[in-house]
């Protein structure tokens, strides 16, 4: 039987996109109408009121821009944000290298600060034009002091800070005081982690090995972590959420009873009532700052935004939206009842001193004894393959 | 007998494909009107807050404005570049013209995120800034294939003599483009103009990492995604699917006004 | 039609330039950067070759744990688009028309809100769970439904395959009821009918739909982070975070390479296998 072959590989295709035979006359009209709408909006200067405005490139994670644009900042001083939400805050270092006249703000991990400012990165800032740095919480201040400087210049500045402790759905869990409860055979298939590699070895390195620094493990250490680790992705986690936010999902969703997250997320959840406890072991906290990138366009600009995030406008307008807590100590009275009673406003001090801690960057070269921060990295990726 | 149970099998499959393929979409349609936070049953009765909320954000605002310039000149120059290519291969022998459209499209081929890698390195190695203007090209060379594909496939079937005759006429290449070609083949260009719109307007990854700053829908969503599951982005895919589907349920009704 | 070779050319050339200028040129300077080598976080212009010794040192599982579900899934896609596409045209009479329609509205909708739509399906609390729990058929909720290998499938078959039933489709097109009549009054078989004269006549549609189903799921990586659980990193997830967690662009650029390669291998063996099992008989 001989057969008629002669179509081309684009027949395949295609003919199939000339869809319907009798919507193509009609596909005109419906584009048509699409283009001159499009071509309408052009033309009238598009849907936002038109300005003449200063762009800024922002690098943040999402909902971090609040602190920014708080109290009608942008509007009022004619700057528009261009913002880039970022999924991993490598990112920022990435795109910094490559490229960085395209980061003129951003929200570098705090650990992580003091290498971008080697690497000439970020710009050391002039506090002088951040008026509003001098009402920072002391406590908050020195606490960041040692990831957020370099050579006694500041690198990025403290807007806000939480700590990842363990949450649990209070429903139906008694609270927790040991990170081990998270291995308790009731929450087998219940529990979580976030993608979050620092996070993670800072906390389950401290609880498998007992070094106080996290960050830095001995190699010994740090397999030992990457062991049981894996362990428990095996044998004990529902599943490694892609974020924070993903964990205050899981609770809702009942996919979990106990996870590893920050105080935070715990209104995510919706109806479940999730809680947190900080560990006897020893809870990670953190720290986020904004940071001004070497090419910044219009440093002006940048200090404007950086010190209004630091006002008490912008202060309360990301507290609230983000259910993080302020670090200008003047915001304080215009908090909601809600973020008050979550973060232990009044005494900072202890919260990053006690059993919680800031961790400090990880070693950069390899001596042959302690794990280097590429260790850490390539660890993670052990995890994630095994 | 065979045949009647070749029919029930026929019509089961058909039915478990349909739900398989429509279930998603019709939640998200559901979710977006539902007053729950959370996308699961029972509904708890149905609001409009979720669009509230989402034209409330100014954010949504300025993707959507990027999105629409971006969707456009990507539309118009893969089908302008796109129908100018279909045509030159056209113009070949089928067995020349097959290495050509292998050859371009192997954009396809590839996973979009090396695409974008790639794109990323190469225009920061170059110096280049990244702003939206970056982003056409990059999410050109992945659709002008679509675009080539689907109208080479429409010029082959083409029947020259026509446009011989109107030359013998006297018409110009020019004029007898214009006044025969392009009429006949205007509904496939228009067809690939849409798939290149719609490609365009989901396109996630290109964009991300060449935009340099500035949200369109989809990365707009990505961000959202990260902090919590808020129905407003359902919304959101709502909307955009209303207006695709819409558009060719007009176009299809028209047509059967017109007989 | 143009003819004459400068106009040809001539016509050509924007869709060449941008193809060769926006694909072949940053993926040479990609790939060639999988021969660059890292120190110190910094990338040294030094050839080496180690980073595809890495590749099979560290990615070896993940390879083949990629290709091996991409193709579950790439396969899983053809067989149901064809199935369908041959529904659409040869078995669904007037409703023929509203099948393609609503293949066509599947493509809609965005890629990371359908992702979410099969969570709200497949999780615990889930729409399944919940139903079959009212149902009695289970008395508790299934929990592999999510966060496995298999909700990789599922998500990712739902997002291919329309883009599959369309090329499909469009090569069944060509097939005459006519060619089908008379093969079955020639008193062919229904199955010798589809293997002699429909598959090898949809052969390139058939190929088609595989290859675009197989390199987007060989390259995805945000499907197994959102609905994979804790054992589903594919090999797109480690292209990212070479290049960014990692600071190391050679390494995820070998990856990259690593990854083309062997689909491409993949790709052309399936094609010689398929052509030969088609080959008219």
């Amino acid at each position: 039987m001989k057969l008629n072959r002669t179509h081309s590989a684009a027949d395949g295709l295609v003919r199939v996109r000339s869809l319907v035979p009798m919507t193509r006359r009609q596909l005109m009209k419906g584009t048509g109408a699409l283009g001159a709408a499009a071509l309408g909006m052009a033309a009238s200067g598009g849907l936002r009121p038109a300005q003449a405005d200063t762009n800024i490139k922002a690098m943040v994670w999402e909902g971090y821009d609040a602190f920014l644009e708080g109290g009608d900042f942008l509007a009022k001083n004619g700057l528009t944000l261009d913002k880039t939400y970022i999924g991993a805050a490598e990112e920022i270092i990435a795109k910094l290298r490559l490229n960085p006249r395209e980061v003129d703000v951003s929200t570098p991990y705090f650990i992580q600060v003091d290498f971008m400012a080697a690497e000439g990165l970020l710009q050391p800032l002039d506090l002088e034009k951040i008026p509003n740095f001098k009402n920072l919480f002391p406590a908050i201040v020195d606490a960041a002091r040692n990831n957020m400087t370099y050579e006694d210049q500041w690198y990025s500045v403290p807007f806000t800070w939480a700590s990842i402790p363990l949450m649990y759905n209070a429903d139906e869990v008694e609270p927790l005081e040991s990170w081990m409860d998270m291995l308790r055979p009731e929450f087998k298939g219940k529990s979580a982690i976030p993608a979050d590699p620092t996070s993670v070895f800072a906390t389950w390195g401290r609880v498998v090995t007992g070094n106080q620094s996290p960050n830095r493990m001995t190699l010994a250490e740090l397999d030992e972590t990457i062991k049981f680790l894996i362990d428990m992705k095996k044998n004990h986690l529902r599943t490694i959420a892609a974020s924070y936010g993903e964990l205050g999902d899981l609770f809702a969703r009942k996919e979990i009873l106990v996870g590893e997250g920050a105080e935070w997320v715990a209104p995510l959840a919706g109806e479940v009532r999730v809680e947190w406890s900080y560990p006897k072991e020893g809870t990670m906290t953190y720290i986020e700052g904004y940071s001004m990138g070497v090419e910044a366009s219009d440093p002006d600009a940048v200090y404007a935004l950086i010190n209004n995030a630091l006002s008490v406008e912008g202060q309360v307008a990301g507290a609230e939206y983000n259910g993080l807590p302020i670090t200008n100590a003047e915001a304080l009275p215009m908090l909601s009842e809600a973020n008050r009673a979550t973060y232990p406003y009044d005494d900072i001090a202890s919260f990053f001193t006690t059993n919680l801690r800031v961790e400090e960057m990880y070693l950069l070269e390899a001596d042959g004894t302690n794990a280097t921060w590429d260790d850490y990295i390539q660890g993670w990726e052990t995890v994630m393959k095994a | 007998m065979t045949s009647r149970f070749g029919r029930i099998i026929w019509t089961l499959f058909g039915a478990a494909t349909v739900l398989f393929m429509l279930s998603p979409l019709f939640l998200l349609v559901l979710f977006s009107f539902g007053r729950n936070e959370l996308a699961s049953f029972p509904m708890r009765g149905l609001t409009f807050d979720w669009y509230r909320a989402l034209f409330a954000k100014a954010d949504f605002w300025v993707a959507l404005e990027n999105s629409a310039y971006i969707c456009l000149a990507v539309g118009v120059t893969s089908v302008l570049v796109g129908n100018l290519a279909a045509f030159a291969f056209a113009g070949l022998r089928p067995r020349r013209a097959a290495p050509a459209l292998a050859a371009i499209a192997m954009p396809l081929m590839m996973p979009p995120l090396v695409l974008a890698l790639a794109l990323f390195s190469t225009y920061s190695a170059l110096g280049f800034s990244l702003s939206i203007a970056t982003v056409v090209p990059g999410q050109v060379v992945f659709i002008q294939p679509f675009v080539i594909l689907v109208i080479y496939s429409r010029m082959a079937s083409f029947d020259t003599t026509i446009l011989d005759s109107a030359r013998d006429l006297g018409a110009s290449p020019i004029k007898a483009f214009l006044t025969v070609t392009l009429p006949i083949i205007s509904p496939t260009v228009i067809g690939a103009a849409l798939i290149a719109m719609a490609l365009s307007l989901d396109e996630f990854i290109i964009t991300y990492y060449t935009i340099g700053g500035g949200l369109t829908l989809p990365t707009l969503i990505w961000g959202l995604l990260r902090r919590s599951l808020d129905p407003s982005v359902n919304a959101l895919a709502t909307l955009i699917l209303v207006t695709t589907v819409g558009s060719t349920i007009l176009a299809i009704r028209a047509t059967r006004y017109r007989g | 039609m143009p003819r004459h070779p400068l106009v040809v050319a001539l016509f050509a050339l924007p869709a060449t330039l941008i193809f060769l200028l926006f694909f072949v040129g940053p993926f040479a300077y990609f790939a060639v950067m999988s021969f660059w080598s890292v120190s110190s976080y910094r990338i040294s212009r030094e050839f080496t070759f180690v980073n595809y010794l890495d590749v099979y040192r560290e990615y070896f599982y993940s390879l083949g744990f990629t290709f091996a579900i991409a193709l579950a899934i790439a396969i899983l896609t053809t067989v149901i688009a064809f199935a369908f596409a041959y529904l659409i045209r040869f078995r669904a009479g007037r409703w023929g028309p509203a099948l393609l329609f609503i293949t066509l509205i599947t493509m809609f909708g965005g890629y990371l809100v359908k992702i979410y739509a099969w969570r709200t399906i497949l999780g615990t609390t889930g729409i399944l769970n919940t139903g079959l729990l009212e149902l009695g058929i289970i008395s508790e909720p299934l929990p592999w439904l999510l966060y496995n290998p298999g909700a990789v499938v599922t998500t990712l078959t739902h997002f291919l395959l329309p883009f599959s039933v369309l090329p499909i489709y469009g090569s069944l097109r060509s097939i005459s009821d006519a060619q089908l009549a008379a093969a079955r009054d020639l008193g062919a078989r229904p199955a010798r009918t589809l293997f002699d004269i429909v598959l090898p006549q949809c052969e390139l549609g058939l190929v088609v739909a595989f290859m675009l189903a197989f390199f987007i799921a060989a390259g995805d990586y945000i499907t197994p982070r959102l609905v994979g659980g804790t054992s589903t990193a594919m090999v797109g997830n480690f292209v990212e975070n070479q290049f960014i967690t990692a600071l190391d662009a050679p390494q995820s650029s070998a990856l990259a390479v690593a990854i083309l390669l062997i689909s491409a291998g993949t790709i052309l063996g399936l094609r010689s296998i398929l052509h030969r099992a088609l080959a008219v008989r």
